[in-house]
């Protein structure tokens, strides 16, 4: 893999705090909106992590090129009376689809991070929500053990649970379009970001990201294969 | 020539052998050809069988990792996750990822050697729509009608694709898959065959031009690319028509277009539509077109081998003839040479011995005709044929003339009967007569004694031929036996003259003797009046004189009588205890006189025996009386007798039968001489004369003695010991020999024993024991 030139240094941050860790600045979304509520250390220069591009985000921090393609589907256990949803060809449609079944039901999720359900209108739609303050992998766990009737899991993560519990879940539909992950920079580093695109850029070309995605995330390439504009070559 | 028999017969045998031993070769090598042929397509089978169960096995392995597939979770998520609704644009695809995944995992681990078994996987919908498909770049490009074809023609199993356009085929696995107990879909697995040919089929890398085909529904497939057959396949009958297990023999055509005979095999595939068809070359299997070939090169060969033999053995017999002859020759010559040398040495062998026996007859014609002794010999009919000098001297014919004359011409008439009764019984049946006297009558009609011993002559074949006869002259001795018979008779007749001189002297000495004695006695015992001492000196020495003299004139009287042949064995009963105790006290006057011990020793003896009584006291008394005479003042004297069974052994020269009258004749045995004794002693220890006893007296004194040289002697008449000692002891001198023949008459034998002078002697006396019966 090429070497960007920078030294690597892990810092452990959690979904909520990255942002802080990240700008320095204790930031609460709001929406599409975030409110500046005071000040914090800064930790790290990048969040090298597959961070879901959000409006709340951009308004704090500066994203790379977008490194993964990720959506948000309605999870729940094999039993539920919800159905999962025939796809229409529009993603508006069938996100409508998911939506119209979450009246009255719970979804977990985790505020502040892109699985907070109020990103996606659940509250609109009906349902209520759960805050979950675990780890991401026990949401699928809780939703099986029936601690809320739904979950909401990014894609990777909602095939990664498909296969970790076969038989225990089943996917709804949607609940968000497409969705683009990507490494986020502080908006007083441009050029930290700019050869972070080089670097990923190359990669792309050479196919070390490709490789990367098949060996560890193949199935997202059959989910959104524009994204990686590969051909379907087996 | 009969060593060439046994050559012959030991290279018929030979042959005999080897054409035999080739037979049996032959034989055996047929047999092991077809043992061999019967191994070999044996072999073929199981080869094929082989295979044909690899290729099962592969297909069972192939059936069942379908249905790993599809017991496996991946399909039965994915047919969960479509039941409960999910869409594959939400989640069911990853499903399909999985089975990909599980296909991909089976393809890349499912192996023969290094080669792939699966070039592609599908899992094919209900509808036939493939819903996963995973390929290898080599997998086969299947189109959907191919797919329906195949998954409505059958229900699943083993199945083969031809593409004739590639000259290839493809292997079909297939199994349906089931959801929740309905048909979901099926999966189909797709193998390369020339993957299975190179690894199950055709494996070996050996020159071998066999070739094992995969056939289907009948047919054989197209070989793979690389895999040459030598036979046009194409040209090769329908291998449905070979049954299977059955080796099929046909004709084709090789790649040259030439006919060859080759071998199919046909055998199948268990748990499949497959067979395996094998296509060998005749002679690749079996060495030789036909067995019958075998036969030939051998038996040719074994042909010219017993040919080049029998040629050989023809050359031989030829040359072993020649040698034969030769050797013939060469000992023909050698041996007319050794038999030359052996008649030369014959020849001087015989001069010789012509030479030697010209000096032998020479000699032994010198001996005899100086012998002083006649010799003469006669034919069969009894003319003389051959004499000596001698006989003609005796007989008075100096000349040839004797020869011719009859034998019996010169033998007075009075002998010849004589004479052939000799020759028939003595001559005639033993070959020899026995010394015999005859007269034999000189040419002058004299006559001569002849003492003569004749012998018969025979031939080489014992034949009778004659007679030869040696004598001697013995006028001379005949002469000198006549002047010795005159002297004899006068002799004895002198002797009679001395007898009857004795008798009558003994009667005119003994009676004026008597006379004077009887006159003595009566002037001693005082008849005449009483004497003075000197008178009574003078009558006793008178007395003693005359009574000497009267012993003397009765001993020689007796010794004369006996010389004479005139003294008589008077044998009656006699009391020997009786005569033995009597003898003894006729010297006890004088023992007493001289102090003298007197001892009897008689040992167990018969009370009666018979003898002579007067002669057997006379022996005893004059013993008695000797002892008492030679043993000093003091000694002792002891009589004894005892009873002997032992016989005694005398000289030879006593040897003879003496008559005693009326008394048994009886002989002596054979003598052993031994010890300080007489010649006449018995030896110790003799053979016991069979039926005959003997008595012993014996008289031991303690006297003077006797020397080794006075043991014979004093029996001789008039012999005393040594004379001072006869001047000192009176006696006539003739008591022991008149003993001896007193003892003679009876039989017996007296002997005396002596340590040596001054230390006594034993006199002893053996008689046989003469008992009534």
């Amino acid at each position: 893999m090429p070497e960007p030139g920078v030294k690597y240094q892990f810092v452990e941050t959690t979904w909520a705090g990255a942002v802080g860790d990240l700008t320095g600045k204790k930031v609460i979304p709001r929406g599409d909106e975030i409110e500046i509520t005071g000040s914090l250390p800064v930790k790290g220069d990048v969040v090298a992590t597959g961070f879901t591009v959000l409006k709340w985000r951009e308004k704090i921090v500066d994203f790379s090129t977008p490194t993964f393609p990720t959506q948000i589907w309605l999870v729940t256990q094999t039993d539920s009376s919800l159905c999962p949803i025939k796809p229409s060809g529009t993603i508006d449609a069938d996100i409508a689809a998911v939506k119209q079944q979450l009246k009255g039901k719970s979804v977990l999720g985790m505020a502040d991070t892109c699985l907070d359900p109020n990103l996606y209108g659940m509250k609109e739609a009906g349902a209520s929500m759960v805050n979950f303050t675990m780890t991401m992998n026990a949401l699928v766990p809780a939703v099986i053990n029936s601690d809320a009737d739904t979950t909401i899991l990014e894609v990777p993560d909602a095939l990664t649970a498909l296969q970790k519990w076969p038989g225990k879940i089943k996917i709804i539909g949607p609940l968000s379009p497409l969705q683009y992950m990507a490494c986020a920079f502080d908006k007083n580093s441009p050029e930290l970001r700019d050869e972070f695109n080089r670097f990923f850029e190359k990669c792309k070309k050479d196919g070390t990201y490709l490789g990367l995605i098949k060996k560890y995330y193949p199935l997202v390439l059959d989910y959104y294969p524009e994204f990686f504009q590969v051909s379907d070559s087996k | 020539m009969k060593s060439r028999r046994k050559e012959h017969l030991a290279v018929l045998l030979a042959a005999c052998v080897l054409v035999g031993y080739i037979a049996f070769l032959l034989f055996a090598n047929y047999r092991a050809q077809v043992e061999l042929r019967r191994s070999t397509l044996e072999h073929l089978k199981q080869e094929m069988e082989k295979r044909a169960a690899a290729i099962g096995y592969f297909s069972s392995e192939r059936l069942n990792d379908l249905k790993g597939i599809a017991t496996g979770k991946e399909l039965a998520f994915y047919f969960s996750n479509k039941a409960l609704g999910m869409s594959l644009r939400y989640g069911l695809s990853s499903n399909l990822n999985d089975i990909a995944g599980s296909f991909d995992h089976i393809i890349e681990q499912k192996r023969l050697g290094n080669d792939r078994i699966y070039t592609r996987i599908d899992f094919i919908g209900s509808g036939f729509e493939p819903h996963v498909s995973r390929a290898t770049p080599r997998a086969p490009i299947v189109e959907r009608p191919e797919l329906e074809e195949l998954l409505t023609t059958s229900n699943s199993g083993v199945g083969i694709v031809p593409r004739p356009e590639t000259n290839s085929s493809i292997l079909k696995f297939f199994i349906p898959y089931e959801f929740k107990e309905a048909k979901a879909g099926e999966i189909v697995a797709w193998v390369d065959l020339e993957t299975v040919y190179r690894h199950l089929i055709q494996v070996t890398h050996s020159p071998s031009k066999r070739v094992f085909h995969l056939g289907y529904s009948g047919f054989q497939l197209p070989l793979p690319a690389g895999i040459e057959t030598p036979v046009d396949i194409s040209k090769i009958p329908d291998p449905s028509a070979i049954p299977y297990g059955e080796v099929h023999q046909f004709q084709a055509t090789d790649m040259h277009g030439g006919t060859i005979d080759v071998l199919a095999l046909r055998v199948p595939v268990p748990n499949t539509p497959f067979f395996v068809l094998a296509v060998v070359p005749y002679s690749e299997l079996f060495l030789q077109d036909a067995l019958w070939r075998l036969f030939v090169l051998p038996g040719a060969l074994a042909f010219f081998v017993l040919a080049g033999m029998w040629l050989l053995l023809r050359i031989k017999d030829q040359n072993l003839i020649l040698h034969i002859r030769l050797d013939e020759s060469t000992k023909g010559q050698e041996e007319v040479a050794l038999k030359n040398l052996q008649l030369r040495k014959e020849i001087i062998e015989r001069e010789e011995a012509e030479k030697a026996l010209r000096s032998s007859e020479k000699q032994y014609r010198k001996l005899y005709e100086g012998m002083r002794d006649g010799f003469v010999s006669a034919d069969c009919t009894g003319v003389i044929t051959e004499c000596n000098s001698a006989f003609r001297e005796m007989l008075g014919y100096p000349g040839e003339e004797i020869y011719g004359l009859p034998y019996d011409s010169l033998t007075p008439p009075a002998w010849q009967p004589i004479e052939a009764d000799i020759i028939a019984g003595q001559v005639r049946v033993r070959g020899y007569s026995d010394l015999y006297e005859k007269e034999f009558q000189r040419k002058d009609r004299t006559t001569f004694p002849a003492e003569l011993r004749t012998y018969l002559l025979t031939d080489e074949r014992e034949k009778a031929t004659g007679t030869w006869t040696i004598l001697r002259d013995i006028s001379d001795r005949k002469q000198s036996e006549q002047e010795l018979r005159r002297a004899k008779d006068a002799a004895e007749k002198g002797n009679q003259a001395k007898s009857e001189f004795l008798a009558n002297m003994s009667h005119e000495l003994r009676t004026p003797l008597h006379h004077i004695m009887g006159f003595l006695e009566l002037l001693q015992y005082g008849s005449g009046g009483e004497l003075n001492e000197v008178q009574k000196t003078f009558v006793d020495d008178s007395l003693q004189s005359s009574r000497h003299l009267l012993d003397l004139i009765n001993d020689i009287l007796d010794i004369s009588k006996v010389e004479a042949g005139k003294a008589e064995l008077n044998l009656a009963k006699v009391n020997l205890r009786a005569l033995l105790e009597d003898s003894m006290k006729m010297i006890s006057e004088n023992a007493v006189k001289n102090r003298l011990t007197l001892s009897t020793e008689i040992m167990d003896i018969p009370d009666i025996i018979f003898a002579d009584a007067r002669k057997l006291k006379q022996i005893i008394y004059n013993l008695l009386s000797n002892a008492a005479k030679f043993t000093p003042n003091g000694g002792s004297i002891c009589l004894g007798s005892r009873l002997s069974a032992e016989g005694f052994r005398i000289d030879p020269s006593d040897e003879e039968t003496i008559g005693l009258p009326s008394s048994p004749e009886f002989r002596m045995s054979d003598p052993r001489k031994g010890g300080s004794r007489s010649a006449l002693d018995p030896g110790d220890g003799g053979a016991p004369q069979a039926g005959v006893d003997f008595i012993e007296i014996l008289v031991r004194d303690g006297g003077i003695g006797l020397g080794a040289n006075d043991l014979e002697r004093i029996f001789k008449p008039f012999e005393q010991v040594e004379s001072s000692m006869a001047r000192r002891y009176q006696g006539t001198g003739l008591g022991l020999a008149l003993t001896r023949q007193f003892v003679g008459l009876h039989g017996g034998r007296i002997w005396a024993e002596s340590e040596g002078e001054g230390k006594g002697s034993t006199f002893h006396v053996l008689l046989p024991l003469l008992t009534t019966e």
